[in-house]
């Protein structure tokens, strides 16, 4: 190991959560001034041109030295959680890169002692305390977000990075901490305080919920049985999601059994086959909605007629999806959604013992760079 | 108590207008059964509307003869069900349930976990009491929600009277604390039906309230039998190994089950205590003699 100091790029994506940045960046980059080998990338999702401006105005200094690049997405709306991640850390040149959660303080020197651990052993993903996004009930799991991963750079590549098929936030980082390991790389906890500092991080779940709800059209169910209901969900982007929500202290609740044997389930529901994707369109004035499969969106899986009481009704097997109006139920439905969604493809992983995801890389977004509005660049 | 016991969950539905032939048809010559055979240590009974309109009936039996005890229920209450009269067991289907209810005149097992206070041996016969009190209480009319609300008046004001008469605390005190939620005022505005339901009952009401509130003779049997249920929560807390509860605290218990067995809502319970508020303020002075 040679003393010079190690090239470490922090990354951080800003999704709505610009309040919070304004807090944490400018104290990350006073706080390790002192380190010359480190680059601040941000990657703006574009959610409002607030961030853009104030970056201008507050951070022009670091700007123009190279200490920080800002990359905005050239069109809102594109990225999810997983997609933006992987974006920041591919635009990092260090060889060290870290994932900076927009609610963390990095703390003061903190590059410095990424760079000291990362000298003595650099086969390791070094993590903050895992913490909960979505709090664990006796309805469902967790859902987990690490709010500093640091790793080298070959072997987030190596692992396919965080895996894009996770479109909701929740559990990619403890998916992508899973493959690591898979790949053989250890993983070393932050216990030092002074690194540990963040701002409320579970305003996270209010975000991802809130967002659902502004981006859907409308929530179906089709009641199949008093433990199972199947569930579609139209989005204003034209995308649709369909699955099963199963409440498993019910499946066999016609067994005399079940009045004294113990619950053999951990949690009380689950969201089964949540990744029937693809997009969906309604031909008007027919009333009919069509569901048509991923990726060339040219297969109609279903189509619907809606009646004028917005109930679908299925031709093919006379399945009839009832709107869902009331909020605290579509908030359960999206919350059990946002959860399970991420959870099942970790699940996979997991299975199939997964080590590489994203077989044909990143998803090429279009992001501008530093404000040069006509220089745009592909990740 | 528990030792060597175990609680069955067992859940009945059925429409809550065939609750009482439930009761009187069904539970309570399955209960002499059971007495003849010593088959049960206790049972209670609770309104429920999860999963559809159901009679919660937990019972706790010997664990060694868990298995056969459960099939006979089963078979008890799967016969006293293909007797009742046959309707349309399909629930309408609404799009802002997640779940489809169960069918109605069918048998439910392990939908709950039997609430972990009853482990106390004092609490499990309060409770029994309480639901064989709850039967004979409906032994004359039909179940709806205004015999619901009305049931839950007579309790609710029994309790208060006995907790005035047997702690340190005031009438004013029990109305207090249940209202102490920022939003209750915007409540009131909002529910219309609760100022119409309570001028055109007021009379009724105000003579009930004061039947209770001095003891009337007049008073029906399984009443007096609450008091006397209440009273001796008071007087004998517990056995030795229990704790001593303070008076406001038995009233919150005592209410806390008055609010399960009868399945009140939140709602429900609001309108509940709305109307003894009302009572009480408008008639402070007349409702002692």
């Amino acid at each position: 190991m040679g003393s010079a100091k190690l090239n470490i790029s922090f990354c951080t994506v800003c999704l709505n959560n610009e309040s919070q940045l304004q807090q944490t960046l400018p104290a990350n980059l006073e706080d390790n001034e002192d380190y010359d080998n480190l680059e601040f990338v941000l990657v703006d999702g574009n959610e409002s041109d607030q961030l853009g401006k104030w970056i201008k105005n507050n951070l022009g200094k670091y700007l123009e030295s190279g200490r920080l690049v800002y990359y905005r997405l050239a069109e809102p709306g594109a990225f999810h959680p997983a997609l933006a991640k992987n974006t920041s850390i591919k635009l990092g040149s260090g060889e060290i890169v870290c994932h900076i959660n927009a609610s963390e303080y990095t703390g003061l020197n903190m590059a410095a002692y990424v760079n000291e651990v990362f000298k003595v052993d650099n086969n390791i993903t070094l993590i903050s305390n895992p913490v909960t996004f979505h709090e664990p009930t006796n309805d469902h799991p967790a859902g987990y977000m690490v709010g500093k991963l640091c790793l080298k750079k070959n072997a987030f590549m190596a692992v396919g990075g965080y895996d894009e098929r996770m479109l909701k936030p929740g559990n990619e980082d403890i998916d992508l901490l899973n493959r690591l390991k898979l790949h053989g790389t250890g993983k070393m906890l932050i216990t030092n305080p002074v690194f540990g500092r963040s701002l409320n991080q579970k305003t996270g779940k209010g975000f991802s919920v809130c967002k659902s709800l502004n981006n859907v059209v409308n929530i179906y169910i089709s009641h199949c049985t008093p433990a199972i209901s199947e569930i579609i969900f139209l989005y204003k982007d034209q995308y649709f999601e369909k699955g099963m929500l199963i409440d498993h202290s019910r499946i066999a609740a016609d067994n005399y059994c079940s009045s004294y044997k113990k619950p053999d389930f951990q949690y009380r529901y689950s969201l089964r086959e949540i990744e029937k994707r693809g997009k969906w369109k309604e031909s008007i004035p027919k009333n009919v909605i069509h569901l048509y499969s991923e990726p060339n969106h040219n297969i109609c899986l279903k189509s619907f007629y809606r009646n004028r009481y917005d109930v679908l009704e299925s031709s093919v097997q006379g399945a009839r999806f009832h709107a869902v109006t009331n909020p605290w139920v579509m908030e359960k439905l999206l919350t059990l959604n946002s959860i399970y969604y991420n959870q099942l493809i970790m699940e996979d992983n997991v299975q199939q013992k997964r080590v590489q995801v994203n077989p044909s890389g990143f998803r090429k977004v279009l992001l501008t760079s530093n404000f040069q509005q006509h220089s745009s660049c592909y990740n | 108590m528990q030792k060597n016991n175990l609680w069955l969950a067992v859940s009945l539905f059925c429409n809550k207008q065939y609750w009482r032939d439930l009761m009187f048809k069904g539970i309570q010559p399955f209960l002499k059964t059971c007495a003849h055979n010593n088959l049960l240590k206790a049972y209670h009974l609770q309104f429920n509307y999860s999963g559809g309109e159901n009679i919660r009936f937990p019972l706790l039996i010997a664990e060694d003869k868990t298995q056969e005890t459960a099939m006979f229920i089963d078979s008890y209450f799967k016969s006293c069900f293909s007797q009742a009269p046959a309707m349309d067991n399909l629930m309408p289907v609404r799009g802002n349930r997640i779940f489809m209810d169960f069918p109605v005149n069918t048998i439910q097992y392990g939908l709950y976990t039997p609430d972990s206070t009853i482990n106390l041996h004092s609490d499990v016969n309060f409770r029994m009491n309480f639901s064989a009190l709850l039967m004979e209480s409906f032994s004359d009319g039909g179940i709806d929600d205004t015999g619901i609300l009305t049931l839950s008046l007579c309790l609710y004001l029994t309790l208060m009277n006995v907790t005035v008469q047997n702690s340190g605390l005031q009438f004013d005190d029990l109305m207090v604390m249940p209202f102490q939620f920022p939003d209750v005022n915007e409540k009131i505005i909002e529910t219309e039906a609760f100022y119409k339901n309570f001028e055109s009952n007021k009379k009724s009401l105000f003579e009930l309230t004061h039947d209770i509130m001095n003891q009337s003779e007049l008073l029906p049997y399984w009443l007096r039998k609450w008091h006397y249920l209440c009273e001796l929560k008071f007087k004998q807390p517990g056995d030795g190994n229990e704790p001593i509860l303070t008076g406001d605290a038995i009233y919150f218990e005592i209410s806390h089950y008055i609010n399960i067995h009868l399945g009140l809502s939140e709602n429900m319970n609001f309108l509940l205590l709305s109307f003894i508020r009302k009572m009480t303020a408008v008639n402070d002075h007349e409702i002692y003699n």
